[in-house]
């Protein structure tokens, strides 16, 4: 049955618009962005897609500051956004989020928010820990260590950024510069609707420190 | 009537695409190109409201067999755009000519010119109206945009559904989406890294309402003659 029936729709549409508000009242609006699933929606349908069963949501981190970060997940939370569902993860050396979870009430949708940042080339994303199933990265096996502080997932820079305006369901929101590229490089076929599967691992990088990039590790699928 | 004259249209241009093979006997590559792509993509739909693009490679024409094909499905090759080396075209166009045509859009033919990493396209941009132009404006799309590597394809392959599997032609990279009903004979042929293309040729696709305008290209080469195309 799908997911995005009539009435979770407009749950969902009321929770984004929430969602926006308190992204300008935090002053981090113009650094949040649609992308994954949710991209796919507006690009190929116009709309959700029914059987998805989540909304991704990006923040570029690295423009905006800890203190905003905050008032961010305060104001969601002081508008009950996470009354059915909080889930965080933060990067260990300097306890910033990468990646929140939350869902308002039970029969309302899941919101995931990526806290993205730039780093040679690419825009990264990450639940921090081991969170990738690496078998899905083809042929270029990835070498995840226990220790090791974080597995990171990237999209090239040039296809996200500058990000634009987009208008969906009465609301204004950003969303990568080359919504195309965007959608080829996570969902290669995107056209044909396909159930299931999560966006392909083309570029992953292995984090041992957060606090030593140079010791980061990327394998790029193609390039 | 308007639905049945679509299917008659696309069922032709399949065939007279289809039926060809290149110089040394291989299957042509073909797909639809620019306005044509671009309202099936952004609506989901082939309307006979617009001229019709299509795209193949220039070095697998063979012209007296574009030509023959198109002529003896009722089209009439109108206008051309050609090499002033070897008189090999780099656009055709092609008229209804048949009674039962009579309403249908022209048809565009592209022949993407190999230039290193690059293709090169063109047509009248500047509106000659001469075979041979005065001088030649070519757009540039990234080759392996059309032509993926084998490697492409393979790792397209691993992460698709046994429908998009069905679709996706392993030896020629090409996408062959069925058109108006699922697994239907009617099929639209589109280049592998499509999205890609769209962000190119029109940036806004995604809420696009009007399928006419001329596609977009980051980069020209501008020569005098053909001669001076080097990579």
């Amino acid at each position: 049955m799908a997911y995005f029936n009539y009435e979770r729709k407009l749950l969902t549409i009321q929770d984004m618009k929430t969602i926006i508000q308190c992204a300008k009242d935090a002053g981090v609006y113009d650094h949040l962005f649609v992308s994954f699933g949710l991209l796919l929606g507006i690009c190929r349908e116009h709309n959700f897609i029914k059987h998805d069963n989540d909304v991704d949501m990006c923040l570029l981190a690295d423009n905006i500051t800890k203190e905003q970060e905050d008032d961010y997940f305060g104001a969601l939370k002081a508008e009950g956004m996470f009354q059915a569902r909080e889930e965080v993860a933060r990067r260990r050396d300097t306890g910033r989020m990468t990646w929140f979870s939350l869902r308002r009430r039970a029969d309302h949708s899941k919101f995931c928010h990526w806290l993205c940042f730039r780093w040679g080339g690419y825009v990264w994303h990450t639940k921090s820990k081991r969170w990738i199933k690496t078998s899905k990265f083809g042929r270029s096996e990835i070498k995840y260590r226990e220790e090791d502080d974080a597995i990171l997932q990237g999209t090239p820079e040039n296809y996200v950024l500058p990000l634009q305006k987009c208008d969906f369901k009465d609301m204004v929101i950003s969303i990568p510069a080359r919504p195309g590229s965007v959608l080829d490089w996570c969902y290669q076929g995107w056209y044909m609707p396909k159930s299931g599967g999560s966006s392909a691992h083309r570029a992953l990088c292995r984090v041992p420190k957060w606090s030593d990039p140079s010791g980061w590790v990327v394998t790029v699928q193609t390039p | 009537m308007e639905d049945e004259l679509r299917r008659k249209v696309v069922v032709r241009l399949q065939n007279i695409m289809d039926l060809q093979t290149t110089s040394d006997g291989r299957r042509l590559r073909w797909f639809y190109c620019f306005g044509t792509f671009l309202e099936f993509m952004a609506s989901r739909t082939f309307s006979l409201n617009y001229d019709i693009d299509i795209g193949m490679f220039y070095e697998e024409a063979v012209e007296g067999q574009i030509t023959g094909m198109f002529e003896s499905f009722g089209y009439k090759l109108d206008a051309a755009v050609r090499n002033d080396v070897d008189g090999k075209p780099f656009n055709l166009h092609f008229r209804p000519k048949d009674e039962s045509l009579a309403g249908t859009p022209t048809v565009d033919v592209f022949l993407f010119y190999p230039y290193g990493g690059r293709r090169l396209y063109t047509y009248d941009i500047e509106h000659e109206g001469k075979e041979r132009p005065s001088r030649y404006l070519f757009k540039v799309v990234p080759r392996r945009w059309l032509e993926p590597t084998k490697e492409d394809v393979e790792f397209a392959y691993e992460g698709a559904s046994q429908e998009q599997k069905r679709v996706l032609k392993a030896e020629t990279g090409i996408w062959r989406y069925w058109l108006f009903e699922p697994q239907s004979q009617y099929e639209f042929p589109v280049p592998f890294d499509y999205g890609h293309l769209l962000d190119l040729w029109y940036p806004g696709w995604w809420h696009r309402q009007n399928y006419n305008g001329q596609s977009k290209t980051l980069e020209w080469v501008k020569v005098k003659s053909c001669k001076e195309l080097h990579d």
